[in-house]
């Protein structure tokens, strides 16, 4: 979860325009995709966030009943403007209209006029009075159905010979959503999902569909039980040490994602495969305490195999959620998970400690691989967890930071500060220190590797509003890796750099200028050796991007990216990336158009560019941009009716002098590939 | 050769060795260019310009913390008529009794109006290898600074433009840089420094560092560099007259460098 302090200290400037007209939410998506843990998906979906955004700018939050958790999701609020308006409400009795929040003092104009976006006077609906058919009229509902494919066809379904890899469903990509809504106390959702290559109504997935996912969620059922979710949901505690499902934001231009906050239990609406909880979980608060029990049992999808006694053992997991192929599809569900433990936590004024203990269980066990890198990992069929977190806030200064242990094995720890030094100044630190055989599946912190384990590192970082219009962000974080890491035969460092400049017009456009540097270590083999040495490998970032709003119809952003890549005594290549995105909103907003032409030239796929781009609803991309051709894609919305939205999407990559495109079972014949989409959203 | 070895990898690391930063400057990233300060001896000449009373200070410093590496460094200002100031300073960096590297240092500093102020420092540099070798230098650094107005500042240093250097057979060398420096007062508790120095024989540094008061006596700091990427931070005490401030840098493979300096204006 986004951290609301952070975000109100160090970017407000920045952000606020952004909330400000619905289609630059957009905008925002870019700004936390770009800051996912984990950058590597061609789509990410963000309805975590998204969803709740939309969710509140279309059925506001009622100022009379809100609660402190509903003001926290809308992310621009800080810890003391969420307690203002609480106390307001205890001190003045029920607010009369919006208009009252100007009386508060710690709200600011713009502070306002956003939140005036997400909520709303009505008086307080009473769970008490629920009865069927009053209920009913509360109810919303939505349905939400995607059809994509790429157009050409890929090597795997073109194999005829059954003993060799290839895809056994069609290349047709199907999701549906559906959920309900009844006043944000009961929440039902119901989420289906096929990708391009699994078989529908066939093998393994003779139900149809290869994954679904669904809950039934229950809030504020009475004083102490303030959720209950039935079904998939995700958990969130602490700085994500121990137990952290969904959506992580780390390091990059926008320094909030440092600070996490978790949000603690929430109902799970994503399509990803993996890395959430099934089961049941609740919420339970008394005076000052809250505890979060849950209880989970999945089945994951890897490689079982015998080991020398004869006995079945998990090799590895697999948390692509991609069940094509014949092994795919062996190795599907295969891997039996139980997961237990619970969140205790107790908030006084501007504390808030927590303890986090999670227990995992499989049913076979889990082998460590045999590389010399591998030697700490976790082995065995019971893996636990127990940590403590806490944050507070003194006057100007924000505290956080968590420390586990792994049951038998290692510690990691990580402790920040976010100070607010003055109006125009913020800065952050934030240290973590992992050992090498801490193990924990579900941990998502701040940090340079994939996993939280074998790291350590500081990180600094500013963030300077001289003004409205000038924004500027800088960060240095330097790591260890004290243990070594795979295709890396040696204890390794690095620095991640970023600075970046942002000119803003207000609720117009912006400009902005980035720099980020990195150095790492892997392995080279230099020739006349036999061993790897360690090689420094330095990436050098130079953006410039531009965006304006020309006027209510028109809206363009252009981009241009250099990049090199240094790879010493092996490697050098440079690349560049050039695009143009123009925005377009006509017949009354009914109709939205986007579209963006881009040139790209890199050195192979090292010296790649990520770039965001805009998708159907949920759905965001960051794809990679590499070799030399020119990338388009067009995104359609159309307004049917009042309740009815339809998507489309088609996207095109031309590549020069290539005779085919992607590899293995992907690859295609020629230089192009083209992918779309439809998607079509049915709310009442 | 051993011993050659081990006092290469002592006097490689040219930040310890031949520049001394003082626990304000430390704590800061290693900057100062722009700054004024009794501490501007050993950093930028033109910065002890604008001192408006006789100050006299010492510092300490242990090198990668339990090693027996340490400085220690002595700094004097005389202002006297006319916007002037004679300052002096000595520092010495090295393993006691074994092997040293000794600068002296005799600053001459002068305010030209409000906005102007300019500096001299003439350096001698002593290499001394008990038993061993012994070879004497002279160096000369050359400062600027220009007020733009009550909050910044911007500070020039061209250090050793005589590009003076030990003989060939002394495993160390006197950096030949230049460095231009920012200062910004934000307001009275916060000020942010920003150096960046290019050097004939190592790449481009920038270093930057902020300073916050947490109140009246009390300041806090914190900097980094780029090379070699380090952080530093600090804590300085104003007891009226009197000032204390600890500092350290964090070298991410090599250590803290913890640092005592004590200053006191008459």
């Amino acid at each position: 979860m986004i951290s609301k302090f952070v975000l109100y200290i160090l970017i407000p400037l920045y952000i606020l325009p952004v909330f400000c007209i619905a289609q630059e939410m957009l905008d925002m998506e870019e700004m936390l995709i770009e800051q996912l843990t984990e950058i590597s998906a061609e789509e990410v979906d963000l309805s975590e966030v998204v969803d709740r955004l939309w969710a509140y700018k279309k059925k506001p939050l009622n100022l009379n009943t809100v609660h402190a958790e509903q003001l926290a999701d809308l992310i621009f609020l800080s810890p003391q403007q969420i307690r203002s308006i609480l106390n307001h409400r205890i001190l003045t009795g029920a607010f009369l209209s919006v208009l009252e929040l100007q009386s508060i003092p710690e709200l600011n104009d713009r502070t306002i006029q956003l939140l005036k976006l997400f909520v709303e006077v009505r008086p307080p609906a009473i769970w008490k009075d629920l009865d069927v058919n009053t209920a009913w009229k509360s109810v919303e509902q939505a349905i939400l159905i995607k059809y994509g494919r790429v157009l050409e066809q890929q090597a795997g379904y073109a194999v005829k010979d059954p003993t060799r890899s290839h895809y056994l469903g069609d290349p047709n990509r199907y999701a549906v959503r559906y959920k309900l809504n009844y006043e944000d106390k009961i929440r039902i959702a119901w989420n289906m999902e096929k990708d391009a290559g699994e078989p529908f109504f066939q093998e393994k997935q003779s139900s149809g569909f290869d994954f679904y996912s669904g809950h039934i969620l229950f809030k504020h059922v009475n004083r102490s039980v303030k959720q209950v979710v039935i079904g998939d949901y995700i958990l969130q505690f602490g700085q994500g040490l121990i137990l952290w499902n969904g959506l992580s934001f780390g390091k990059g231009a926008w320094a909030g994602g440092i600070a996490k906050e978790g949000r603690g239990l929430q109902p799970y609406s994503s399509m990803g495969e993996n890395r959430f909880q099934r089961g049941i979980a609740g919420t339970i608060g008394v005076g000052s305490w809250e505890i979060t029990p849950f209880v989970s049992y999945n089945k994951l999808s890897g490689n079982i195999e015998q080991n020398g006694d004869g006995e079945p053992v998990i090799t590895s997991i697999n948390y692509s959620g991609l069940h094509r192929t014949p092994t795919e599809q062996a190795n599907r569900r295969s891997i039996k998970q139980f997961n237990y433990g619970t969140d205790l936590s107790y908030r006084r004024d501007r504390l808030k400690l927590g303890l986090t203990y999670l227990s995992t269980s499989f049913v076979h066990t889990l082998m460590s691989g045999k590389a010399l890198y591998q030697q700490f990992d976790f082995e065995g069929n019971h893996l636990q967890q127990l940590g403590i977190h806490y944050n507070y806030t003194f006057k100007n200064v924000y505290l956080f930071g968590e420390m586990a242990k792994r049951v038998g094995g290692g510690m990691a720890l990580n402790q920040g500060m976010l100070a607010s030094l003055h109006p125009q100044l913020s800065a952050v630190v934030h240290y973590r220190n992992y050992s090498r055989d801490y193990d924990a599946p579900y941990a998502r912190a701040t940090g340079e590797g994939s996993h939280v384990k074998n790291e350590k590192g500081f990180y600094a970082g500013l963030t300077y509003h001289p003004n409205r219009r000038f924004e500027y962000a800088v960060y240095v974080d330097a790591f260890r890796f004290p243990w070594l890491r795979y295709r890396v035969d040696g204890p390794s460092s690095g620095v991640d750099f970023l600075t970046q400049l942002t000119y803003t017009w207000y609720k117009r456009g912006r400009l902005k200028l980035r720099y980020r540097h990195r150095v790492r270590q892997e392995n080279a083999l230099l020739s006349g050796r036999h061993e790897n040495l360690l090689a420094n490998v330095l990436h050098h970032q130079l953006r410039l991007e531009f965006q304006y709003k020309l006027n209510e119809v028109w809206r363009i952003r252009n981009r241009a990216e250099w990049t090199r890549y240094d790879k010493e005594d092996v490697e050098q290549g440079d690349g560049g990336l050039i695009y143009q995105d123009v925005f377009w909103k006509g017949y009354g907003g009914k109709l939205q158009a986007n579209t963006r032409l881009a040139f790209f030239h890199t050195k192979g796929y090292n010296a790649r560019i990520y770039a965001y781009e805009n998708n159907v609803l949920y759905t965001s991309g960051f794809p990679v941009y590499y070799d030399k051709g020119i990338r388009t894609y067009l995104n359609l919305r159309w307004r049917v009716s009042r309740g009815v939205d339809f998507w489309a999407r088609y996207a095109r990559t031309i590549y020069n002098n290539k005779e085919s495109v992607g590899s293995g079972l992907d690859k295609i014949p020629g230089n192009s590939k083209s992918d779309i989409t439809l998607q079509l959203r049915w709310q009442w | 050769m051993l011993f050659k070895t081990i006092l290469l990898l002592l006097f490689s690391l040219k930040a310890s060795a031949q520049v001394f930063n003082a626990a304000p400057f430390l704590a800061m990233g290693n900057t100062g260019l722009a700054q004024g300060s009794l501490y501007s001896i050993s950093n930028n000449p033109a910065g002890v310009a604008s001192l408006e009373s006789m100050a006299f200070g010492v510092a300490y410093q242990n090198h990668f913390f339990s090693s027996e590496i340490q400085s220690q460094a002595v700094f004097a200002a005389l202002p006297f008529a006319s916007s002037s100031t004679l300052a002096f300073g000595m520092n010495s960096y090295g393993l006691q009794g074994v092997a040293n590297l000794l600068t002296l240092r005799g600053s001459y500093a002068k305010q030209f109006g409000r906005h102007f102020s300019s500096g001299i420092s003439v350096n001698s540099h002593r290499y001394y290898v008990t038993n061993y070798e012994n070879d004497n230098t002279l160096s000369l650094d050359l400062g600027f600074q220009y007020y733009a107005n009550d909050d910044i500042t911007i500070g020039a240093l061209a250090r050793n433009v005589t590009k003076a250097q030990h003989e060939d057979v002394v495993p160390a060398y006197i950096p030949v840089e230049f460095g231009i420096g920012f200062y910004y007062k934000l307001s009275t508790a916060l000020r942010i420094a920003y150096d960046m120095y290019y050097g004939l024989y190592t790449s481009l540094d920038y270093r930057g560092g902020i300073e916050y008061a947490v109140d009246s006596r009390v300041v806090v700091r914190g900097g980094v560099a780029s090379h070699p990427t380090q952080y530093f931070g600090g804590v300085g005490l104003v007891l009226n007259k009197l000032h204390v401030d600890i500092a350290s840098a964090f070298h991410p493979r090599l250590g803290t460098s913890p640092q005592l300096a004590i200053a006191y204006d008459f």
